[in-house]
């Protein structure tokens, strides 16, 4: 049997239930009769601008249905999309931009600013969804796409094409775009839509970014199985009540939070037994989650299904995952990451890439269906992370820095990372990055940065020591940061201090730096 | 007086830009996008320790925490009601 790229799927959905809602963000409202007639037109608009298969197209809009249009209308066009976060910073973004060479810009009235700043002049800018301004040079509105007929524009699609770039912090301090095949995303979303019993009648809560990887999970199983999207506000995740006002609202089936907002939600004191009746299932993932606050989430809702997921951006989603079927016995109990999903398989492996004894720490090392193309413009970061199988020949294996122990169940779980680094609100930060962006503020002659805890929150932050003479008045130093670094990247607070602490061989001692903060 | 501590806190630790130290009683926060999901987190952490109130879910509002105004009377509020109980 023939396997279809999303789009195509998706223009099934639009035959066989053109009315019925595809996508729903608390304002507007896409059937999929709308979307595949807004996708097909984009996809065609972006044709017409010269935009060819397997050519990067930029989106960067804030949560609205128009993000589902953009998103199926590069694919539809046979190019591949990138997100931007409408709040990166300026710098950042264009480093992304330098790096994928986008043929268009897709943004909305409250992101053009920045698609101006970005692109204006270099690269056509599409401004989806309602029109505040005249539109600029090499600008194209809303009234421009719907002048394109709505049909699919003639561009088949090959298992190996491309769908997206994800680019995620890099240790060098320029972040590394992961490339993801159509047949991966069909791999996994196969499996997850069989896994989790996903159907049409479900209705599906999107509350993370779009340049986040946990996002396509969302909108490639509701594309899949004819389902509802429900993309959540960010001022939603803010309120917890109102975020569960809105869940039950609309009669959410299934979410998959990142770990930290499960952790808001259930420390706000929203959870309470008879709520959200219609969730049935729960995944986290993107972090650890205390064992505590998923205790809290069990003890309200005993009936609905809870998942703990993991997953590296490189092996398109989902890994690993682990159904709990049980109460946690106590707060103590560590909660495994799982097995792993179908056509997915790991390794633990110790420095020489040798299997671990049974029971002991090893490097985890995922093969298998997910397996990203590697990094773009990268051969060097990629076969630094893309290794060959040594056991199974021609298989390719990803290192994923983290480490694990495999149980005498056979699941495995996660003890921590190989290297430098670190989870912030499910965001993969390289302190690397970090420390090179502090590295260029001036009288900074070494810097290292470190994530403490900050009260009782399982809240970390991250601090920075710095040797050198940076001025007391730091305002400047953060209008820097600002300009290359992410807000979840920017050190609360910047230290000085007179020398680092070092290993024997000179390398900075992580361990007793963030033991000087405790002090 | 617990708005110049809040203003202090949000300007230092959520604001991440050293140049907006001046943020006025009546800024719009979350407009702004100065208090995001990281750093309501991090608010609350402070605003509990600091004031020794509890903040559950119901007082977490768009309407308390759309500016230092209206965090700042909530927090008045909150310690009225411990301190009166």
């Amino acid at each position: 049997m023939t396997r279809l790229s999303v789009q195509h799927e998706m223009d099934l959905w639009a035959i066989r239930t053109p009315e019925k809602a595809a996508v729903h963000d608390g304002k507007e409202v896409l059937t999929y009769a709308d979307l595949a007639t807004s996708s097909n037109r984009v996809g065609q608009a972006l044709h017409s601008l010269g935009v060819s298969a397997q050519e990067r197209v930029v989106f960067c809009l804030s949560r609205s249905v128009h993000c589902l249009t953009a998103l199926l209308g590069i694919l539809r066009a046979g190019a591949v999309y990138v997100p931007i976060d409408p709040k990166s910073p300026p710098d950042r973004a264009k480093g992304i931009l330098h790096d994928c060479a986008p043929r268009a810009f897709i943004c909305d009235a409250t992101t053009r600013p920045l698609a101006r700043r970005l692109a204006g002049g270099d690269i056509p800018i599409v401004c989806l969804g309602e029109a505040t301004e005249n539109t600029g040079e090499f600008e194209f509105d809303q009234a421009w796409v719907d002048r394109y007929p709505a049909v699919s524009p003639a561009q088949e699609v090959a298992d190996d094409d491309l769908a997206y770039i994800l680019y995620t912090s890099g240790s060098t301090g320029q972040p590394k775009g992961v490339m993801i095949h159509h047949r991966n995303i069909r791999s996994y979303i196969d499996w997850a839509v069989h896994s989790f019993d996903i159907a049409a009648s479900d209705r599906i809560l999107c509350t993370a970014p779009f340049h986040f990887d946990m996002s396509t999970f969302d909108i490639f199983t509701t594309l899949r199985s004819g389902a509802t999207l429900f993309i959540a506000a960010e001022a939603l995740t803010l309120f917890p009540e109102k975020l569960v006002t809105f869940m039950e609202q609309q009669q959410i089936t299934l979410w998959k939070g990142i770990s930290s907002l499960l952790m808001y939600l259930a420390r706000a004191g929203v959870l309470r037994p008879g709520r959200l009746p219609a969730l049935r299932r729960v995944l986290y993932g993107g972090e650890a989650l205390s064992t505590r606050w998923l205790m809290q989430w069990m003890e309200n809702f005993p009936e609905k299904a809870f998942f703990n997921v993991y997953g590296p951006t490189e092996a398109t989603g989902i890994s690993l995952f682990h159904r709990i079927e049980q109460m946690p016995k106590s707060p103590q109990e560590l909660i495994p990451i799982g097995h792993p999903c179908t056509d997915t398989y790991v390794y633990l492996l110790n420095d020489d890439l040798a299997p671990v004894p049974d029971g002991e720490i090893g490097e985890l090392f995922i093969g298998g269906a997910g397996l990203a193309r590697g990094y773009l413009n990268s051969p060097k970061k990629t076969a630094q992370a893309f290794l060959s199988d040594p056991f199974r020949p021609g298989g390719r294996i990803y290192r994923s820095g983290d480490l694990a122990r495999q149980r005498t169940d056979g699941t495995y779980e996660f003890v921590g990372r190989a290297d430098h680094q670190v989870k912030i609100m499910g965001y993969r930060i390289e302190l690397g990055e970090i420390e090179h962006a502090l590295s260029a503020l001036p009288g900074v002659h070494d810097v290292a940065v470190a994530v403490v805890s900050t009260g009782d929150l399982d809240l970390r932050e991250l601090v920075a020591f710095i040797e050198g003479e940076l001025n007391d008045d730091t305002t400047a130093a953060f209008e820097q940061l600002k300009q290359q670094l992410p807000v979840y990247m920017i050190p609360r607070r910047l230290c000085n201090i007179a020398r680092l602490p070092r290993c024997e061989r000179g390398k900075i001692d992580r361990k007793a730096l963030q033991a000087m903060e405790f002090k | 007086m617990s708005k110049d501590s809040i203003r202090h806190f949000i300007a230092t630790e959520l604001a991440a830009d050293g140049a907006k130290t001046e943020i006025a009683d009546n800024d719009q926060l979350l407009e702004q996008g100065i208090i995001d999901s990281f750093g309501i987190m991090t608010l609350l952490g402070f605003l509990e320790e600091k004031f020794s109130v509890h903040i559950e879910g119901d007082d977490l509002t768009p309407e308390n925490f759309s500016s230092i105004g209206t965090i700042s009377a909530l927090i008045d509020r909150k310690a009225g009601l411990s301190a009166g109980a």
